[in-house]
């Protein structure tokens, strides 16, 4: 993989439990806050676990027009405004022809649920008659990516990669492949979902969420106490173009895409990769493509996710590869502010660019009691100030797949 | 770019409602049979179609433990054995095989949505606590892959496609870019689908079935037929596979993807998004259209897409397309959905490595707007150096594969 063609991110957008836009994104983060709080959208007293980051303050009729959006749901909705937001950043000509060469890569884990769910009571209460025609395309989870294409008129490739909660982050690596090999100019890539109470309730009757089988509820990423993740949701996008091209067309190149793995392991439908041997593999592969060695890594945007294996084979492998370095290397994980869903990888994405850009580390928010760890540093309360040269994103699954991309700061990047 | 790996398919295997390997599905597909037949699994009544190809038999859960199949769904099942015969086949045994350059791509569009419905009616029926949830757990679209993954012990890249009925050749198309990028040097590829009630009633509420069974680019058709099944290539590097003396099928050439940004489930009139797909297609795989010497058709036996894949192949093909066969084989396995790029990726590899075209069954008539050579009635013996596979999807998702012949292509 010598000379690999170099992929820029030139547009970022997220609608998060924060809000609407990069900027009240990252600067939640920055603060050390969190998007989790109690589920309110629909009944968990008879849950265990009854807390979730979900979205706010997010107003999809700023996106597109009441007619187009009358029949999208809600992940579909939050896709429309992190993709405009992300387009609109990267200054890209949309609605033109040349949206036929711009393609859109989606990464979600259970996108779909909610309809799947209204549609079936429709047909077995109803037969034929409650079944739903308009409701049907929803149930796939492909359909924040078709209606992206329908909405903002892009005519490229279009992906959607269902890879649990590393969908997000191996729809981005994907992305890059396509664009090295000539598919598409530009590439919308990340991930759309949205979390409803056909999820919660399973995972809660598999005590997969916080509390668990007992203890504080909440989301605590290496922390001795943590019990089980907070689910989260959300859109998140970032545009993705060849770095040269997008140089020549002047665009804001906010860092560089410059090295992606994408792994599996074996281990349970539901459980979470315990081995650390395979998370060091896809972390190094992805590395070594991006001819970058640990020294160079400034910031691990980490996996951990408050579940007891993930966490643990993760501080291992990361204390593997970073282990015994001059300058140790800042780690936090941002799943401690926004939960852990399909489209975090995209979050992840979006928060390294301003990262990079901001020289700004954001904490990991819930944890106060970190287990001991080996070679890294573990940023906790508060943000850290350093100039960041490359970040290393990961974004690790249960089932087993593994994605690991490494973001450079662009030379040509503006300072903020 | 210039210095990119050559792929080719080593291995094959289906499961289908004409047969539960690939010889079996290939040998009646030659001659012309139709997997169509009245449902059996589950109650239809409600349906104004009451027809699908079903798998001809459930597969078998041979190599697993009662432990390891209890856990999979009637998907995992199917592509399991799909893949157990593609890499038999190919004389694979993925325990000597490096699994860091071990990939699995998969295109998937239901996979335990069938068990998770029994679920979900057990929830409503008789409450939570009394609904096994256990039945719901291989929900996610990724539980195929990542299934296949540990059970092969493969390490390598993997992905799952989910793009309608065009998943699992943009799966194809991944996994060869993958061997071609050099990011692993073998991939099982395909995809899997099988039949759930929340499939049949979607398509009856859009009224795009056919009530007794599809008849692609027929005068007189009327709608799809869905169908269930698994197909698995196994992709391989060339120099590799020839260094060991591997059986080559075909080469994979490349493949293209478009979007036509136009309707949730209609395809663009005029057939653009199709079209670029297989401009697309061409381009990548280096292949001049004048040596593409069949298409398989996306044909699903709805009045739309056959007029408009029609008026697409006339857009790439000018002067020329009268002269390229077109068939369909959805007129024999119905719409395998997320698995029918799979299937047809199957039949294609054949297709090429024997120099038969299998044909559109059910055809009759001309319609006026379906004007290309369909390969009515029976197959048809021809070289193929080089043929196209079209797959489109809800919301316009495009995929062309390419395949081309081999020089140690006939088996």
């Amino acid at each position: 993989m010598k000379d690999k063609e170099r992929i820029a991110v030139t547009g970022a957008g997220a609608v998060s439990c924060f809000g609407t836009g990069v900027r009240r994104f990252f600067s939640s983060l920055a603060e050390g806050r969190s998007g989790i709080g109690p589920i309110e959208r629909w009944d968990v007293s008879a849950a265990r676990s009854r807390l979730a980051a979900l979205v706010r303050d997010y107003d999809p009729a700023r996106v597109a027009p009441a007619s187009a959006l009358r029949r999208l749901d809600l992940s579909c909705k939050y896709a429309a405004g992190a993709a405009a937001q992300a387009l609109q950043a990267s200054g890209l000509p949309c609605r033109v022809i040349t949206g036929e060469r711009i393609g859109v890569a989606a990464g979600t884990s259970w996108t779909g649920c909610l309809p799947v769910r209204d549609f079936l009571r429709g047909f077995f209460g109803e037969g034929m008659e409650g079944a739903s025609p308009m409701l049907f395309p929803y149930t796939l989870p492909s359909a924040p990516a078709s209606q992206l294409a329908i909405l903002l008129e892009l005519g490229g490739p279009n992906l959607t990669f269902c890879q649990k909660e590393a969908s997000a982050l191996a729809a981005a690596a994907h992305a890059a492949d396509l664009l090295a090999g000539g598919s598409a100019d530009a590439m919308l890539a990340g991930g759309a979902e949205d979390y409803s109470e056909v999820l919660h309730e399973a995972y809660d009757r598999l005590t997969a969420l916080s509390p668990g089988r007992g203890g504080p509820a909440g989301s605590r990423p290496y922390d001795r106490t943590r019990n089980g993740f907070i689910a989260g949701e959300g859109a998140f996008f970032v545009v993705l173009e060849r770095l040269a091209e997008a140089s020549r067309r002047g665009a804001d190149v906010q860092a560089y895409l410059a090295g992606a793995a994408v792994c599996h392991t074996s281990c349970g439908l539901h459980d979470w990769p315990a081995d650390p041997a395979p998370l060091v593999r896809t972390m190094k592969s992805a590395l070594e493509e991006a001819q970058t060695s640990p020294e160079e890594i400034g910031w691990v945007c980490s996996s951990a996710n408050s579940t007891v294996p993930l966490d643990g084979a993760e501080m291992r492998a990361i204390g593997e590869i970073f282990g015994g370095r001059r300058r140790q290397v800042l780690v936090s994980s941002l799943k401690g502010a926004l939960g852990e869903f399909g489209a975090i990888g995209g979050a992840h994405l979006v928060a390294a660019c301003a990262a990079i850009r901001s020289g700004i580390v954001p904490p990991t928010a819930g944890t106060v009691d970190p287990e001991e760890r080996q070679g890294f540093e573990l940023v906790l309360g508060r943000a850290r100030r350093t100039p960041l040269d490359a970040v290393l994103i990961n974004a690790f699954a249960s089932g087993g797949c593994l994605v690991s991309i490494v973001l450079k700061r662009a030379a040509t990047a503006r300072v903020l | 770019m210039s210095t990119r790996r050559r792929v080719v398919i080593s291995g094959l295997g289906a499961c289908t409602a004409l047969g539960s390997n690939a010889p079996w599905t290939w040998s009646r597909l030659v001659a012309g049979e139709c997997g169509i037949r009245p449902f059996s699994r589950f109650d239809t009544s409600a349906f104004r179609a009451r027809t699908g190809a079903e798998l001809l038999e459930e597969p078998i859960p041979d190599g697993l433990s009662p432990r390891q199949s209890r856990r999979m769904s009637r998907t995992d099942l199917t592509a399991f054995a799909a893949c157990r015969e593609a890499l038999a086949g190919a004389g694979i045994d993925t325990g000597r095989e490096d699994p860091s350059r071990l990939g699995v791509f998969l295109g998937a569009a239901s996979a335990g949505l069938f068990e998770a419905e029994q679920y979900w009616k057990e929830r409503e029926e008789r409450g939570i606590r009394r609904a096994r949830l256990s039945r719901a757990l291989g929900y996610f679209l990724s539980s195929t892959t990542d299934h296949l993954a540990s059970l092969l012990g493969a390490e390598g890249p993997s992905a799952t496609v989910v793009t309608a009925c065009s998943s699992s050749t943009i799966a194809i198309g991944r996994a060869w870019e993958a061997i071609s990028d050099s990011r692993c040097d073998l991939a099982v590829a395909g995809g899997a689908d099988t039949l759930s009630v929340l499939t049949v009633a979607g398509f009856n509420s859009l009224r795009a079935v056919d009530p007794y069974r599809c008849r692609p680019f027929h005068a007189r058709r009327n709608g799809m037929s869905l169908g269930e099944g698994a197909g698995i290539l196994l992709l391989e590097e060339h120099e590799r596979a020839r260094r060991r003396g591997a059986p080559i099928i075909a080469e994979v050439l490349g493949y293209g993807l478009a979007c036509d940004a136009y309707h949730p489930t209609a395809p663009h009139p005029q057939g653009a998004g199709s079209a670029r797909a297989m401009e697309e297609a061409l381009r990548r795989a280096r292949v001049d259209r004048s040596s593409i010497d069949y298409i398989s058709a996306h044909g699903t036996g709805t009045l739309v897409n056959d007029e408009t894949e029609t008026r697409a192949i006339h857009r790439v093909f000018g002067e020329r397309a009268r002269k390229v066969p077109v068939s369909s084989i959805k007129s024999m396995l119905g719409h395998c959905l997320g698995a029918a790029g799979a299937v047809e990726a199957v039949a294609l590899a054949l297709t090429v490595a024997e120099g038969v075209i299998p044909p559109t069954a059910g055809w009759e008539q001309r319609d006026p707007a379906c004007d290309l050579d369909y390969v009515p009635g029976a197959a048809r013996q021809a070289r193929i150096r080089a043929a196209l596979s079209n797959s489109f999807g809800f919301g316009g998702n495009n995929a062309t594969l390419v395949l081309g012949e081999h020089p140690g292509g006939h088996a």
